[in-house]
């Protein structure tokens, strides 16, 4: 009975809290910021879509950790509409991101799957405030490659892709397993980035050895696809251990190749505080801010997809950003690589 | 008036689902479907394997586990230093079946199954699609350099 009256206390609380999000005219919204008389429309490259029914089970053991135990009852909605179209733009409405990539994953054995069909359905009506990034299964390559590789060129064109995007550490395929080369060859030949995950992940059964998360295992398909964008996402940040393990493989490819960007999703998350500052010191002194473009890696929870933004603008000026050098990194980037 | 109407939709529909889950939450106990299993087996290779280590894992070949069955599940990964290996583990039935013994060996002692400098380590399966109702020893050909389990299975037949 005690439990009863505590989780309808809850959804008191939470009926309360929703209908003041809710009710939040987008008129009242404001996109962008402007640093040094720098106007800023920022691109957040990197969101997810889903549904809670499509994530593995372990995935939806570590997402409840995340609410404490009273909430836990009520994840399987609140999540599963914050990841959908409604969901996804409130939560750029309230970081002030007009526009965001948002990425299927076909990652069964780790994070679970958010099909294109899925992605297409929840973004194909804000063209202009949502791009897509489309994915391939890869779990049976051995008997379907040919087939996956077919249907994900339809799916390009038929939903007028903006990327592609990989994740190999959760799709358990090795970065520098020549097999997958027909992935790169599509996305050269259709004129569409790759967002391809670097580095570990907390998440349950992501492999986390070297071949399957460092960047430099990737440098001979990037090589021999000199016309393929390929976007290091996360910056090789090592996230099991909070680190910046692989981050000196971005810089050295970044270097060697033009086709290499890098994004720095996660790394604005609290998890990540002490390494932020590190890592933006380090793109500068490298040179290479017109190679980062920036992605959050949310929505994750309500106020992610916000947080994450305005820990990185923080770290930003602390670091002695410019307001140019910000508009590139959250801006320009993205729409001189996309062609926006 | 429209907002307000969708609100309390929402607001209807996530109290409905929230009840449902607090009824079906108290009235279930979650089952125990694993049992304990001990396989065993002999790993060789095309290249000596004398005082090299060797990493084992294991896989359930095909799983439900997840939205939709996939194979090549881990269930447990550990090192050997001699070429015949006996593990215990747990097996879970439910949505799972078959079992995929992978291993490989690191002849440059570094860890890491190939780096971009050194390509000489050695890797290898073994399945058997109808674990754990057949046979429980596994021997393991290592074969082909620098490949994960994937690179085998699954595959035709």
């Amino acid at each position: 009975m005690k439990k009863f009256l505590v989780r309808s206390f809850v959804l008191i609380v939470l009926g309360a809290l929703a209908y003041n999000y809710l009710i939040k005219g987008e008129s009242e919204i404001e996109y962008g910021i402007t640093v040094d008389g720098v106007e800023i429309d920022i691109i957040d490259m990197h969101l997810h879509t889903g549904t809670w029914e499509a994530l593995t089970e372990p995935y939806k053991e570590r997402y409840s950790e995340r609410v404490p135990k009273p909430f836990r009852f009520l994840i399987a909605n609140l999540l599963g509409n914050g990841l959908k179209t409604e969901g996804i733009l409130k939560q750029m409405d309230n970081a002030g991101i007009q526009r965001a990539g948002v990425f299927a994953v076909y990652s069964p054995d780790t994070t679970g799957i958010a099909s294109n069909e899925f992605l297409y359905e929840q973004i194909k009506d804000r063209p202009d405030r949502m791009f897509g990034f489309y994915s391939i299964r890869t779990d049976h390559w051995n008997l379907n490659g040919k087939e996956e590789l077919s249907k994900l060129e339809q799916d390009l064109l038929k939903y007028n892709a903006t990327g592609i995007k990989l994740a190999h550490a959760h799709q358990q395929m090795r970065l520098d397993d020549e097999r997958f080369d027909g992935i790169y060859e599509i996305a050269q030949r259709l004129e569409k980035p790759l967002y391809i995950h670097t580095g570990t992940s907390p998440n349950p059964y992501t492999r986390m050895e070297p071949p399957y998360v460092d960047p430099l295992y990737l440098e001979a398909s990037i090589k021999k696809y000199p016309n393929a964008k390929f976007i290091l996402g996360h910056s090789g940040y090592d996230s099991y251990r909070v680190k910046l393990t692989y981050l000196d493989s971005c810089i050295t490819l970044a270097k060697k190749y033009d086709n290499v960007f890098i994004e720095p999703g996660a790394l604005g998350s609290r998890k990540a505080s002490e390494i932020l500052l590190d890592y933006l010191r380090i793109m500068k002194e490298e040179d290479l801010i017109d190679r980062v473009i920036y992605g959050s890696d949310g929505p994750q929870f309500p106020g992610y997809t916000s947080s994450h933004l305005e820990n990185t603008i923080a770290a930003m000026e602390s670091t002695g950003y410019s307001g140019e050098e910000m508009k590139a990194v959250l801006q320009t980037n993205f729409e001189n690589l996309f062609g926006l | 008036m429209n907002e307000m109407k969708e609100f309390r939709k929402k607001s209807r529909t996530v109290f409905s689902i929230a009840l449902l889950a607090f009824i079906v939450g108290a009235c279930s106990e979650p089952e125990e479907t694993r049992e304990q299993m001990t396989i065993s087996g002999e790993i060789t290779s095309i290249s000596s394997l004398d005082g090299q280590t060797l990493y084992i894992s294991i896989f359930h070949a095909q799983s439900g586990i997840g939205f939709q069955p996939h194979p090549l599940y881990e269930i447990d990964s550990f090192e050997s230093q001699g070429t015949s290996f006996e593990r215990t583990f747990f097996y879970d039935r439910q949505g799972n079946s078959g079992l995929v013994v992978y291993a490989w060996v690191d002849n440059d002692g570094d860890g890491i199954n190939c780096t971009m400098q050194s390509r000489n380590d050695y890797a290898g399966v073994s399945v058997n699609e109808d674990f754990p109702n057949s046979s429980k020893s596994f021997d393991v050909e290592l074969t082909k350099r620098c490949v994960g389990p994937d690179w085998f299975y699954p595959a035709k037949k």
